[in-house]
């Protein structure tokens, strides 16, 4: 049987966040089609060799978002 | 039923039900949401149930159990942890009425405050009123409270904070100072859970609110205007707005839904959170506690973290419901 996407991504998404430098996973689209996106701090060559291409037949797009921050004023007086 | 209505009714029946929930032990809040199913959400409008902490049916009494469904809803039960919630210190500060020069507006003291503004705990940097909000119950009748609405990391001070501390507008880092600028007092905040070596437990908010006068506080939203409705469905594509202390009136797209992000609180703390919303980049330091809308003014979330790429906001859902409190009508 198929997978939906929140099943796809709830089978693998435990495993991906402890990949060093994948800071999130979530539920995206690629062309209108559900896809499953991957922030990452940077894209490296250990990231390409630790997240498919596809998973359970959907696309995943990595994309890189750096690390991500609480966002409250950074500078102090 | 239309699905506005659908929302509507399992309000109401939250409203009617909020009572015999509330007395169940473990019971922290109560709001609509979607039902999620083994991580899956289903789009089925359901009764959101947030606990303390999830337990075996087996080790609950059977008093304590959340029904599986409720006048005909289904129940989802989340576990979201305890939240901190204590009288609010209602002293009345001096109001000055110094005349603050400078050009970046929001970075002003105003009154009465109003979302888009400066804010922060008197020993935190800055960071934005979402807007101004009342407690969830009675409703229809009259609020004991009115709050300003923001997250967690600016006005507890990521947990490093005491219900009743003052709450500076603008905040510190924008010439805030007490006792001048006290706007508001710490009320209730949901404790922020930092991952350590061996657990990443799940956050859903970061959130708080900090109750002040009521003729000192607007719900007005700089730029925006007025909250039209909470918007519980918000889609991957739709486009949003805020406005912010530090990047003003900005829009972004959303990229994903029901997004697990670890997010960085410096001192090297990080907090793991769930159902996420991703924008593009949208906001900068300084711009968290934000209020997220879609262009028909309809509330989608809490901004509180970001990177040059992208922006996480905490659904609106999950933070009227954990702190209690109701943005609209």
């Amino acid at each position: 049987m198929e997978l939906s996407i929140q099943e796809a991504i709830s089978k693998v998404k435990d495993k991906w966040m402890e990949i060093e430098g994948v800071e999130g996973v979530g539920e995206g689209k690629e062309n209108d089609k559900d896809c499953i996106l991957v922030l990452v701090r940077c894209k490296t060559a250990e990231i390409e060799k630790a997240i498919p291409t596809t998973f359970e037949g959907f696309p995943v797009k990595v994309i890189e978002s750096g690390v991500i921050q609480a966002q409250k004023e950074k500078k102090k007086r | 039923m239309a699905e506005e209505e659908i929302y509507a009714r399992i309000t109401e029946v939250s409203e009617k039900e909020k009572e015999v929930l509330f007395a169940k032990q473990n019971i922290v809040g109560v709001g609509t949401g979607h039902k999620i199913k083994e991580s899956k959400d289903t789009g089925e409008p359901c009764i959101t149930v947030f606990v303390s902490q999830k337990l075996d049916r087996a080790l609950l009494r059977s008093e304590d159990i959340v029904p599986e469904e409720i006048a005909g809803f289904k129940t989802d039960v989340v576990e979201a942890g305890e939240i901190f919630a204590g009288p609010a210190n209602s002293d009345t500060e001096r109001i000055s009425t110094k005349e603050e020069l400078g050009i970046e507006v929001l970075r002003q003291r105003i009154r009465p405050a109003m979302g888009g503004f400066s804010v922060g705990h008197y020993r935190i940097t800055a960071g934005t009123i979402a807007t101004c909000v009342y407690d969830l119950r009675p409703f229809p009748g009259i609020p004991r409270r009115y709050y300003i609405l923001s997250n967690n990391h600016v006005l507890a001070n990521s947990n490093n904070a005491r219900i009743g501390d003052p709450i500076l507008q603008p905040g510190p880092y924008d010439g805030g100072r007490v006792p001048t600028d006290v706007i508001a007092r710490l009320s209730r905040f949901v404790p922020i859970k930092f991952k350590t070596s061996t657990s990443a437990p799940l956050n859903y908010v970061d959130a708080a609110v900090a109750e002040g006068e009521f003729h000192n506080l607007s719900r007005e939203i700089y730029w925006i205007g007025y909250v039209k409705q909470v918007k519980s469905n918000p889609r991957v594509g739709d486009i949003v707005e805020k406005t912010g202390r530090t990047t003003n009136f900005t829009t972004g797209k959303i990229i994903a839904l029901n997004a697990t992000v670890d997010v960085h609180y410096g001192g090297g703390r990080v907090a793991r959170f769930a159902r996420q919303i991703v924008t593009t980049a949208m906001s900068a330091g300084g711009d968290s506690g934000s209020l997220v809308c879609d262009i028909k003014e309809g509330a989608v979330g809490l901004l509180f973290a970001g990177s040059s790429t992208v922006t996480i906001i905490n659904n609106i859902l999950y933070v009227q419901a954990l702190l209690g409190i109701r943005l609209h009508p």
